[in-house]
C-alpha cells in the first residue's frame, strides 16, 4: 500500500505539488492524468525517491520511504519509462537480470525468471534472451522494458508514460498485456499517462491532477458519469459508443406498447391486434401491474375454448427493469430470437417494450446523431 | 643495405625496444591517470569542465620538447625524465575521450539505471563506463600515437629510443640514418593504431555497433 | 623571442592548413562521393598523421632538403585527416531527405553538391578545419630542427641556454595563439550551427577572412619567400651563437659598405647549408665556416691526407675549389676546435689538466657529447678519438645539443666535447683540458664563399672581397668567447652583440 501524506514540491517559486494525500491499496492499478505540468510525473518519481519531497511523507507498506535507502527502495520498485532505456550494452537477459544481479540472485535463478518472463509475453527464450535492444522492434523493446521492472518481483510497479513513443496498434497490444500482467501477478500499478482512453481501459481507479492538487480520484465509471469538474470532462470528451456510460433499457424502448386489461375479451384482442397491426398485445391486471402477455398465436390455438383472455396469457417473455443495461438486451435479442422484451417499472407496471427496431434506432442515434 | 644492418643493426634493435619501452610504460600510466580524471571530471558539474576542458586542449599543443626540455632542467638525464613527460601528454586524450563518452550517455540510460536501483557507482560501471568504451579507447589509440611521436624526444636528453637515428641523421645529412629512425617508428605507430583499432572493436557488444559512430 | 618569430610560425601554419584544405577538400568529397574510394583516402590521411612528425619531416627532408617547404609539406600532409575526414563526414550527415529533394527538384550532381550538401555540411567540415590548425600551431614548433625557424627556434635555443624565460615565453605564445584561434573558430562554428551559414552575416564573413587571409599570405611570401634578387647577398644563420653573430656582422657590414642588400634565411645546420651552397641551384651565397670542417666534414678527408709542408687551410682551399667551386676568405683569427672539457671540480678532484691525464681515471667517468660527435662519418668523432688516445670510458651518452650543457652540469656526465669558443664553457665553468697529443686538427674560423659570387655581384658590390676580408684576423678565442657569452649566457641579442662589436672596431662609421 502507498499513502501520500501532504506531500509537497517547490521548484524555485512555483508549487509543483500541493499538499497532496491520497492511498493506493494493493493491487490496484492506479493512473496518474492531467494536463501538462500538473505534477502527475513528480508524483510518480516521489514513490521511487528519484524526486524528494519538500514536505510531508510517503509511506510504503508501513514504512517512510523517506527514511529508507533510495538505492535499496528503487530495487523493490519496478520502473518502466517512456524513452525504454534498455542498456544497448546488454543482452535481453542481461536487461531483464539487472535488478536480480543487484539482488544478488544466482545465475540459474536469473536465467529462470527470463525464461517466465519471456514465455509471459510470448518471447520465446531461445531466439530473444541473447539478442541485444537496437536488434527489437519498438513494441519488443518496451515489452522487455516491463519484464525488466518485473524481474524481482517487486509488489509495486511504475510506469511513466511507457507507451507513448509506441504506435497505436502496438500500444493497444501492449496495453492489453501490462492489464493482464498486472491482474496475474497481483501487483500494483502506479501508471502516468496523458492518454484518457488509456486511463479509462486500463485504471481501476484514476486520480486526475491539476496544478500539483487532486481533481478527482474516482473508478473509471464514476468518473465518466459524474466528472467532478469541466477540466476533468472535457478531458473526457465526447462519449463514444464503447465508452460512454452505458446505455439503459428506457433509452431504447418503445413507450406506450399495446396493451389490455385482464378483462377483455378474447375477440377484442384479436380485432385489437388486426387494427393495430401487431402480434402482440401486454396484460395488465386491475392495478395496471403488468401480468404478461397475449400472443396471437394462443388466440388461434385456444380462443375458440375459452370466454376470457386470462389463460391465452403467458410470462415466457422476458422482463427488465427499468435502469438497467441495454446491452445485455441487446445480446439477447440478438442471440435468443424473441422478437421483444419488456420493460416494467420498478413497481411492476409498463414502462415499455424493446424491439430489434427500437434497438437499432437508439444504437444509429447514438454513433450517429438524432436520426428521423 | 647489409652493410648498414652490419654497423646499425644491434642499435636499431636496442632502439626499438628501447622506444616501444617508453610508449607502453608512458601510454598505461596515462590511460589509468585519464581513465581517473576523466572520470572525476564528468562527476562535476558542467561549469568546471566548460573551463577546465579548453585549457587541457591548450596544454596539449606545448611542444613535447618544451616539457621534456623543462623536466630535464629539473630532474636531469634519467628515464624518470622522459617517462612522466610522456605520460603526462598521454593523459590528456584519454581524459577528455573519457569525459566526452561519459557524458554523452543518453540521459534515458541514467534515469533507467537510477531507477533500477543502482548506486552511482553500478551505475557508472555497468552502464555508463561500457557505453563510454569505445570513445575511451579511441582516446587510447590517439594516446598510444602521438606517444610514439613524442618519445622521439627522449634522444633529445641522450636517452635512446628511435630518435637517435633520426637526430644523427638530420644533424649529419645523413638520410639514411633519418629512415632508419622514422620508419620503424611510423611502423610501430601504425601497428599499436591498427591492435587498439582490433581492441575498440571487440570492446563494443554487438548491440552497440548499429549505434556506434565512428 | 620576437614578434618576427610569432609571424614567422604563423605564416608557416596559414601555407600549410590552406595548402591541407586546397588537397583535403577535394578529396574529401571524392571519399564522400565514391564509397569505394573512401576507406584507402581515409586510410592514408590517417596514416600521414600516425607517423611521428620529427619523423615524418626527417623524411620529406631527404627529398626536399631542409627549409620552409620541407616544414610546410610535412604539417600539410599532418592536417589532411581532421580536413579529409571531417569534410566527409560533415556530407554524409546531411539530412537523407534534403538530398533526396533537391535530386527531386532536378539539379544534377554538381548542382546538388554545391548548392545543398557543401553548405549544409559547413559546419562539420570547419570543425575539422579548426583541430587542423590547431594542431598545426603545435606541429610547426618542429620546423625549427629541420631549419624552418618559427617559435621552435626561440624555445631551442632557451633548452640551450638553460633560460627558463626564453622556453617558457613561447610556449605560452604558442598557448595563447592556439586557445585563441581554437575560441575564435569554436564561436564562428557555434554561428554556423545555429544559423546554418546563411543570412547576410553568414555570407560577409568569410568573404573578409578569405580577404584577409589572401593579404597575409602575399605579406608572409614576400618576407620569407626566399626570392633571389640579384641584387641580395644569401645566407643562411647559423645554428649557434658563434655563426649566427658572424652572420650578422656580415650583414652589417656589407649593407653598410655596399649597395648590396643581405637577406637572413631561416637557421640550418653546417652540413645543410653546405649542401645548399654547392648544389646546382644554390640557395645561398656564403657560409660561415672553418677549414678543419671543411676537410673533415664536407671533403671527407682527414688530417692524414694533408701532404706534408702545406698548411691545413691551404690544403682545403685548393680541394673545396677543384671539388666544389668554394674557397675560404681570410682567417677570421679564431680557432674554434673541439676541446675536451670537464666540470672544475672533476678537474680538481682527479687532478686533470690536459687529455691524457684522463686515461688512468677514464674507467670512472662518464663522456656524453651531442649527437653529431657519436656518427659513424668523419675522423672527428668520439670513436677515433678514444681510440688515438686510448681511453676506455666508464659510459658514453650522446644528447640534444642544445641539452649538452645542461647536462654536464647536472652531472648527467662528466667529461664533454666543447667548442673552445662557446661562452657557456665560462657558464658551466667548465675546464679545457689539453690536447696534448694533438688530436683534434685546428678549426680557423672563416668565410666559405662560391667563387662565382664576386662576378655576381660585381655590380653593386665591386669590392665585396675586400668588404668580407675587413673581418679577418678581427678575432681572437678570447674575444669571441666574450660575444658567445654575451648573447648565451647574458642573453643579448645576436643583432645588438654583432652591431656593438663592429662599431666599437669603427667599422660601422
Amino acid at each position: 500500500m502507498i499513502q501520500f501524506e501532504h506531500v509537497s514540491k517547490n521548484y524555485g517559486k512555483s508549487t509543483i505539488l500541493h499538499d497532496l494525500s491520497f492511498t493506493v491499496p494493493d493491487g490496484q492499478f492506479l493512473i496518474l492524468i492531467g494536463p501538462s505540468g500538473c505534477g502527475k510525473t513528480t508524483t510518480l518519481k516521489m514513490i521511487n525517491r528519484l524526486i524528494e519531497p519538500d514536505a510531508g511523507k510517503i509511506i510504503i507498506d508501513g514504512r517512510d520511504a523517506g527514511q529508507m535507502n533510495p538505492v535499496e527502495l528503487r530495487r523493490h520498485i519496478g520502473y518502466v519509462i517512456q524513452q525504454i532505456g534498455l542498456f544497448p550494452n546488454m543482452t535481453v537477459e542481461q536487461n531483464i537480470c539487472v535488478v536480480p544481479k543487484l539482488l544478488q540472485y544466482d545465475k540459474t535463478k536469473c536465467a529462470q525468471i527470463t525464461r517466465e518472463l519471456l514465455e509471459m509475453v510470448n518471447l520465446p527464450y531461445d531466439s530473444y534472451a541473447g539478442k541485444y535492444p537496437s536488434e527489437l522492434s519498438g513494441g519488443q523493446q518496451q515489452r522487455i522494458g516491463v519484464l525488466r521492472a518485473l524481474a524481482a518481483s517487486p509488489p509495486i510497479v511504475l510506469m511513466d508514460e511507457p507507451f507513448g513513443a509506441l504506435d497505436p496498434m502496438t500500444r493497444e497490444t501492449l496495453q492489453e498485456e501490462v492489464k493482464k500482467l498486472q491482474k496475474q501477478l497481483n501487483k500494483t500499478i502506479v501508471f502516468v499517462t496523458h492518454d484518457m482512453d488509456e486511463a479509462l481501459r486500463l485504471a481501476d481507479t484514476i486520480l486526475f491532477m491539476n496544478g500539483g492538487k487532486i481533481e478527482q480520484m474516482a473508478p473509471p465509471e464514476e468518473m465518466l458519469e459524474h466528472p467532478a469538474s469541466d477540466l476533468v470532462r472535457s478531458f473526457l470528451g465526447k462519449p463514444r459508443a464503447a465508452e460512454s456510460a452505458p446505455i439503459r433499457v428506457e433509452d431504447c424502448m418503445r413507450r406506450n406498447p399495446y396493451r389490455v386489461s385482464k378483462e377483455r375479451g378474447v375477440l377484442e384482442c384479436a380485432e385489437l391486434m388486426a387494427r393495430s397491426g401487431v402480434d402482440t398485445l401486454l396484460v395488465t391486471d386491475g392495478n395496471e401491474k403488468y401480468l404478461g402477455v397475449l400472443p396471437i398465436r394462443n388466440i388461434r390455438l385456444y380462443g375458440r375454448t375459452v370466454d376470457s383472455i386470462v389463460p391465452l396469457i403467458t410470462r415466457e417473455v422476458r422482463t427488465v427493469r427499468v435502469g438497467e443495461d441495454a446491452r445485455g438486451v441487446m445480446e439477447y435479442l440478438m442471440n435468443s430470437g424473441d422478437s421483444y422484451v419488456v420493460v416494467l417499472n420498478g413497481d411492476d407496471t409498463i414502462a415499455g417494450i424493446i424491439t430489434k427496431n427500437s434497438m437499432a434506432r437508439i444504437v444509429a442515434s447514438t454513433l450517429w446523431g438524432e436520426t428521423t | 643495405m647489409k652493410e648498414f644492418f652490419s654497423v646499425y643493426g644491434a642499435m636499431l634493435g636496442r632502439s626499438v625496444l628501447v622506444h616501444l619501452g617508453y610508449v607502453l610504460l608512458s601510454v598505461a600510466a596515462g590511460f589509468i591517470l585519464g581513465l581517473l580524471l576523466g572520470i572525476l571530471l564528468s562527476r562535476l558539474p558542467a561549469r568546471w569542465s566548460a573551463v577546465l576542458l579548453p585549457i587541457l586542449s591548450v596544454f596539449q599543443t606545448i611542444p613535447g620538447i618544451v616539457f621534456i626540455g623543462l623536466l630535464f632542467l629539473e630532474l636531469g638525464m634519467t628515464p624518470a625524465t622522459v617517462l612522466i613527460a610522456l605520460s603526462v601528454y598521454a593523459t590528456f586524450p584519454v581524459l577528455k575521450n573519457t569525459y566526452v563518452g561519459l557524458t554523452q550517455v543518453e540521459p534515458r540510460y541514467l534515469e533507467a539505471a537510477r531507477g533500477c536501483g543502482m548506486s552511482p557507482a553500478q551505475a557508472l560501471t555497468r552502464v555508463e563506463l561500457p557505453l563510454a568504451l569505445p570513445t575511451i579507447i579511441g582516446g587510447l589509440r590517439l594516446s598510444t600515437i602521438y606517444t610514439v611521436s613524442w618519445a622521439v624526444l627522449a634522444s633529445m636528453i641522450g636517452l635512446g629510443g628511435l630518435g637517435d637515428f633520426i637526430y644523427q641523421g638530420v644533424a649529419s645529412n645523413n638520410n639514411l640514418l633519418i629512415v632508419a629512425g622514422a620508419i620503424p617508428a611510423a611502423i610501430m605507430a601504425v601497428v599499436l593504431g591498427a591492435l587498439l583499432d582490433w581492441l575498440q572493436r571487440k570492446a563494443i557488444p554487438r548491440g552497440l555497433r548499429k549505434e556506434a559512430r565512428t | 623571442m620576437s614578434w618576427s618569430l610569432i609571424w614567422e610560425h604563423l605564416y608557416i601554419v596559414l601555407l600549410s592548413v590552406l595548402a591541407s584544405l586546397a588537397v583535403g577538400l577535394p578529396l574529401g568529397v571524392l571519399a564522400y562521393l565514391y564509397p569505394r574510394a573512401r576507406r584507402p583516402i581515409l586510410w592514408i590521411s590517417d596514416l600521414f598523421q600516425t607517423i611521428p612528425s620529427l619523423a615524418l619531416l626527417g623524411i620529406i627532408m631527404v627529398f626536399l632538403g631542409a627549409g620552409k617547404p620541407t616544414v610546410v609539406f610535412g604539417i600539410t600532409l599532418y592536417s589532411l585527416l581532421p580536413i579529409v575526414r571531417n569534410t566527409c563526414l560533415g556530407l554524409s550527415e546531411v539530412d537523407p531527405a534534403l538530398k533526396e529533394a533537391a535530386r527531386g527538384c532536378g539539379m544534377n550532381r554538381s548542382e546538388q553538391l554545391f548548392r545543398v550538401e557543401l553548405p549544409l555540411a559547413r559546419p562539420v567540415i570547419f570543425t575539422g578545419i579548426r583541430i587542423a590548425v590547431v594542431n598545426a600551431i603545435g606541429t610547426a614548433v618542429f620546423a625549427a630542427f629541420v631549419g624552418g625557424g618559427g617559435l621552435g627556434s626561440s624555445i631551442y635555443q632557451g633548452i640551450r641556454t638553460q633560460n627558463m624565460q626564453l622556453i617558457l615565453l613561447p610556449t605560452l605564445a604558442l598557448m595563447v595563439i592556439a586557445a585563441g584561434f581554437d575560441a575564435l573558430m569554436g564561436l564562428y562554428e557555434k554561428h554556423l550551427g545555429r544559423t546554418g551559414g546563411g543570412g547576410k552575416r553568414g555570407k560577409l564573413l568569410p568573404i573578409l577572412t578569405a580577404a584577409a587571409l589572401c593579404a597575409a599570405l602575399a605579406a608572409g611570401t614576400a618576407a620569407y619567400g626566399g626570392g633571389k634578387d640579384a641584387d641580395a647577398l644569401t645566407i643562411y644563420d647559423g645554428n649557434y651563437s658563434e655563426t649566427q653573430i658572424l652572420t650578422h656582422m656580415v650583414k652589417y657590414l656589407v649593407e653598410y659598405r655596399t649597395d648590396l642588400t643581405v637577406n637572413i634565411k631561416d637557421q640550418m645546420t653546417a652540413v645543410n647549408q653546405f649542401n645548399e651552397l654547392t648544389a646546382a641551384q644554390p640557395s645561398c651565397d656564403l657560409m660561415v665556416s672553418y677549414d678543419g670542417t671543411l676537410l673533415t666534414t664536407f671533403l671527407h678527408q682527414d688530417t692524414s691526407d694533408i701532404p706534408a709542408g702545406t698548411s691545413l687551410y691551404d690544403y682545403v682551399n685548393q680541394q673545396a675549389t677543384d671539388q666544389y667551386g668554394v674557397r675560404l676568405l681570410e682567417k677570421l683569427g679564431l680557432n674554434n676546435t673541439y676541446a675536451i672539457a670537464v666540470p672544475e671540480k672533476i678537474a680538481e678532484q682527479y687532478g686533470l689538466n690536459t687529455v691524457s691525464d684522463l686515461i688512468p681515471v677514464a674507467d670512472q667517468l662518464i663522456f656524453g657529447a651531442e649527437h653529431e660527435f657519436f656518427t659513424q662519418a668523419g675522423s672527428m668523432k668520439y670513436g677515433p678519438f678514444t681510440e688515438f688516445y686510448g681511453l676506455n670510458f666508464k659510459d658514453a651518452v650522446s644528447v640534444d645539443l642544445g641539452l649538452k650543457y645542461a647536462a654536464i652540469e647536472n652531472g648527467s656526465f662528466q667529461v664533454t666535447e666543447v667548442y673552445a669558443t662557446d661562452g657557456l664553457n665560462r657558464k658551466a665553468s667548465l675546464k679545457i683540458l689539453e690536447d696534448d697529443r694533438s688530436f683534434f686538427p685546428e678549426y680557423n674560423g672563416a668565410i666559405l664563399v662560391r667563387n662565382d659570387i664576386f662576378e655576381k655581384f660585381a655590380k653593386t658590390a665591386p669590392d665585396l672581397e675586400d668588404v668580407l676580408n675587413e673581418l679577418g684576423g678581427l678575432f681572437t678565442n678570447e674575444t669571441m668567447t666574450d660575444l658567445t657569452y654575451a648573447v648565451d649566457v647574458q642573453g643579448r641579442s645576436v643583432d645588438s652583440v654583432a652591431r656593438e662589436f663592429l662599431v666599437q672596431h669603427g667599422m660601422l662609421g
